[in-house]
């Protein structure tokens, strides 16, 4: 053989030697500038050249017959010419056409805030939730860093667009969750119940979002958990105000993990002044099961289990008496979630899922009234997705929401009780279509048929969207949509004819997406409609409550970040202008809703320290003044609070503890003590001087910080 | 029968180095010059062969090879993402034609540690991860791939000391790389033998770090 190798390379040089002919050029672009790399040969043949840095090339070849020369580079139609090589030099000069350029996938993005390290079009990542400056470890704060939501420090939870809290719907794995936040009392904020570790790959849609979601009327947070971990871990987590520790075990197609967390604020509170007079600083407790299991080819089973428990107690003023009074508030939450998914055939996916929720909320005021709540939610879910054509991607899928709600109200002790309930089912039908109209152009077409029978309701919501790429880097996107949401618990328990109430939105939206460096604009339009008026905050007449209300809100949100200009760092930028007025609730005309700033303003840098192993996370957010009513000056004309400011510090360190991987990490909120008050509250009833006395509305305390210790006993915890 | 049937085959196999040659040239012009354009020309001239040897498994490595080699001289990250998947299409490819071969493993682990210094924030947790899978699996199939040993030494050496890194955590894995090579013999001249020199380099410059320390 190595003869037969050496006889060829000697006919080879022959060849060489006799019968060769060059061929020389230039390739050129349509402009007339060089095309380097590209890829010039013979058809048939290996032997081939490529461009040099000026389109030059410069080919030699053995075959005398007539052949076809091939140019070809990617992103140009390929040039091809039959010649026959001749005994003197050719030279060839080719314009190659520019195909049109390819700018990459379009993917509406109008009203989307991705978050998570699988998609490309990710905004933030899961790092981000974990260690954004001042979130204490609540995926929702930061979130509410964001642009579109207000973060008014005395209500918690996401406030979207000139929404109140409720608007936002929160779903695990695409199953509603119904009590995602813990319970409220006054001027203390909720806080989400589930951990972001849980999770990866979390959307948040500030409106306009997809037919599959109903219930919601402004925003919807999609917990997406993970489908399989990457390994087993055991860490502890140990902080000033509580104890975390998680497990798991990760077997070949089956993975089971706990978390168990004990949060008591008594510690944090002896340390700091709390502007709250608590008889119970807030102990709350947490467990969650997740459990995970592959079956047949592409098949998974995911089931949840999760309980929480809170308890707290605290004195509050009531104004017109000056009397301090206990208020008390115990909940347990149980929430069970199971879900499978699996393919069908080729290209469809069956997404089913079934979900049970229990809430028991005590509620009481002492030596007054007590609300004792018990709700309970069921789902099932039944959705198929897959291509009918190359271009339409269809989701279809239905959808059934089973609420019962009992409250026992005792007005005194020994009094009555009176007791109120209702059992609501909502059936769903949702269909939409991803139609790739041409190679820069996306729509999303679909609807959500939903029919309550409680309120003898049924409706039908068009959900649109468009998105165009206008570059390779850049797009812009149109949403448009009906939202409807069952009338809020607490006025349906009274009046169970109660309607839904209704928004409407529509989004322009403009996103520059390169090298690590994201910037997107987004303005929209909102108008309620039949929202829920009452006459007194605690009637409990069924003809106090009607669907009388509306308003709308308006506004611009910016988005700017960038990764890439210094090395390590990552800088964040987000501000919103919203204008809102709603005649809702109590309202005797249409007016800004308190918890609402117009501008808001949030900045963001973070640093990764390589010689320290350190992670400095900070933050600072601006509002202005949040309107509230004075009856001394006018019940119709709004006054404005002070503007609201707050500089936080998040401080991350990484080290081995022990061999064990170990995070010391510490956090502060308002640094630099301001002052923020959140609004006022007033008598009712004007004193003997005809005065209306007031009290500032002020943080849970100036100032919080966290300090606190991470121990992995498996090596690096995958964050 | 069985010896005829046994010499068809390496009649057979004797036939596909036809193309060695030219893979062997592009080769030697992109070690000689490490640029853009060398390697856009191995790309070349391996989609040249594929066009006529489809169930080749050594063009398409090689395709897979260039592409890699080029997001890493490339600085915009759009750019680097879109040469990185068409290094994964070939590397997939090349997969499906040779899956026991480790060399594949390898390519998958450089595409991800390609992808993961785009924006390390976001992609090294999946990134990193998944590049550690593919070496693990290359250690399934051929325990003693030098190449391994390097790539598992660089990104021991550049990992921080309280994750496990470190020059003096990565520098019995770089050892290790180095006894290998020595040991490694080339089925036939033009298979994969990238990696040496780099392992050599990188045994200075941990041992330096050590000292610095």
């Amino acid at each position: 053989m190595k003869y037969t190798l050496l006889l060829s390379f000697f006919l080879t040089q022959v060849c060489i030697t006799f019968g060769q002919t060059s061929i020389i050029g230039t390739i050129r672009d349509n402009n007339g500038d060089p095309v380097p790399g590209a890829n010039i040969y013979f058809e048939g043949t290996f032997e081939g050249c490529t461009s040099d840095t000026m389109g030059k090339f410069s080919l030699t070849t053995t075959i005398a017959s007539e052949s076809v020369l091939i140019i070809s580079f990617m992103g140009y139609k390929q040039y091809r010419q039959a010649l026959t090589p001749g005994e003197l030099p050719l030279v060839i000069d080719v314009t190659m056409e520019e195909l049109t350029k390819d700018l990459g996938e379009v993917v509406i993005t109008v009203g989307t805030f991705a978050a998570g390290d699988e998609s490309k079009s990710a905004v933030l990542s899961t790092l981000d939730l974990a260690t954004s400056s001042g979130s204490f470890g609540d995926i929702t704060s930061a979130i509410s860093s964001l642009p579109g939501i207000s973060n008014p420090g005395e209500e918690g939870g996401l406030m979207v667009r000139g929404g109140e809290r409720y608007e936002t719907a929160t779903f695990i794995d695409d199953m509603l969750a119904d009590d995602a936040f813990t319970a409220k009392i006054p001027n203390i904020p909720v806080r989400g119940r589930f951990s972001p570790m849980l999770f990866r790959g979390t959307v948040f849609s500030t409106g306009g979002y997809s037919a599959e979601y109903g219930q919601a009327l402004s925003s919807v947070l999609l917990l997406n958990s993970i489908a399989m971990p990457k390994k087993d871990e055991l860490s502890l987590m140990a902080h000033t105000s509580g104890l975390h520790f998680s497990a798991t075990k990760k077997w070949d197609r089956t993975a089971f993990s706990t978390s168990t967390g004990y949060n008591n604020m008594r510690l944090l509170y002896a340390l700091v002044n709390s502007n709250i007079k608590w008889q119970q600083a807030p102990v709350s407790f947490s467990e969650n099961l997740v459990f995970r299991q592959k079956i047949g080819r592409n098949g998974m089973l995911k089931a949840m289990g999760a309980y929480g428990y809170d308890n707290s107690s605290m004195y509050y003023t009531v104004l017109n008496t000056g009397e301090d009074v206990l208020y008390k508030m115990k909940n347990h939450n149980y929430f069970l979630l199971a879900t499978y998914r699996d393919q069908i055939g080729k290209e469809w996916i069956l997404h089913s899922g079934i979900s049970y929720g229990k809430d028991d909320l005590l509620m009481g005021i002492q030596d007054t009234a007590t609300y004792d709540k018990h709700k309970n939610t069921t789902e099932l879910k039944l959705s198929f997705a897959g291509p009918v054509s190359k271009k339409i991607h269809l989701n279809v899928g239905a959808s059934l929401f089973i609420k019962t709600l009992t409250q026992d109200y005792t007005s005194l002790p020994g009094e009555d009780v009176f007791t109120s309930d209702f059992v609501s089912p909502i059936g769903a039908f949702f269909t939409e279509a991803e139609i790739k109209l041409t190679k820069r152009i996306s729509s999303r077409v679909g609807a959500r048929y939903e029919t309550l029978s409680l309120s003898n309701e049924a409706y039908l919501s068009p959900r649109l969207a468009l998105a165009c790429k206008t570059t390779q880097y850049s797009q812009i996107s149109l949403g448009y949509g009906h939202f409807y949401q069952q009338a809020q618990d607490d006025f349906l328990i009274y009046n169970n004819d109660l309607k839904s109430e209704k928004a409407e939105h529509l989004i322009a939206n403009f996103q520059y997406r390169r090298n690590s460096r994201i910037f997107r604009v987004e303005a929209y339009y909102k108008l309620y409609n039949k929202l829920v008026k009452y006459d007194s905050l605690y009637s409990i007449e069924a003809s106090a409550y009607n669907n009388h209300g509306d308003g709308y809100a308006r506004g611009i949100d910016l988005f700017f970040r960038d990764s890439k200009t210094i090395k390590n760092g990552d800088f964040w930028l987000s501000y919103s202008l919203m204008n809102s007025e709603r005649d809702y609730r109590d309202h005797i005309q249409a007016m800004t809703p308190t918890y609402l700033s117009r501008h808001n303003l949030s900045i963001a840098y973070k640093h990764y320290f390589e010689v320290a192993d350190s992670y400095l996370s900070m933050g600072y957010t601006f509002y202005s003044g949040r309107p509230y009513v004075d009856p001394n000056i006018s019940k119709l004309v709004q006054q404005e609070t002070e503007a609201l400011h707050n500089l936080s510090f998040s401080i991350f360190h990484f080290t081995e503890i022990f061999g064990k991987f170990t995070m010391l990490f510490a956090q502060v909120s308002n640094v630099l003590g301001s002052n923020n008050i959140y609004g006022y509250r007033f008598t009712t009833t004007p004193d003997h001087s005809g005065r209306y006395r007031s009290e500032a509305i002020l943080p849970v305390s100036r100032r919080f910080f966290l300090v606190g210790i991470h121990v992995s006993f498996t090596g690096q915890t995958e964050i | 029968m069985l010896f005829i049937l046994l010499s068809i085959a390496i009649q057979a196999r004797a036939n596909d180095t036809s193309y060695y040659a030219v893979i062997r040239n592009s080769l030697e012009l992109a070690e000689q010059e490490y640029s853009i354009i060398t390697f856009q020309n191995l790309a070349n001239t391996c989609d040249r062969i594929i066009t006529m040897r489809e169930k080749e498994w050594l063009p398409v490595y090689y395709r897979a090879y260039a592409y890699v080699n080029m997001a890493y001289m490339t600085e915009d990250e759009e750019e680097k993402d879109r040469l990185l998947d068409n290094a994964q299409a070939s590397a997939d490819a090349a997969y499906k034609l040779n899956p026991g071969e480790s060399e594949n493993q390898l390519l998958f682990a450089l595409i991800c540690y390609g992808r993961m210094e785009i924006n390390p924030m976001f992609r090294a947790t999946i990134y990193y991860p998944k590049a550690n899978a593919a070496l693990e699996k290359a250690k399934e199939l051929n325990v003693k791939n030098p190449r391994i040993y390097y790539l598992e030494g660089k990104s021991t050496t550049y990992k921080p000391a309280f994750m496990g890194g470190g020059p003096e955590a990565a520098l019995p894995i770089i050892e290790k790389a180095l006894q290998y090579y020595k040991e490694f013999v080339a089925p036939y001249d033009i298979f994969p033998q990238w990696g040496e020199e780099s392992t050599i380099e990188l045994y200075q410059d941990c041992k330096e770090g050590i000292k610095e320390n």
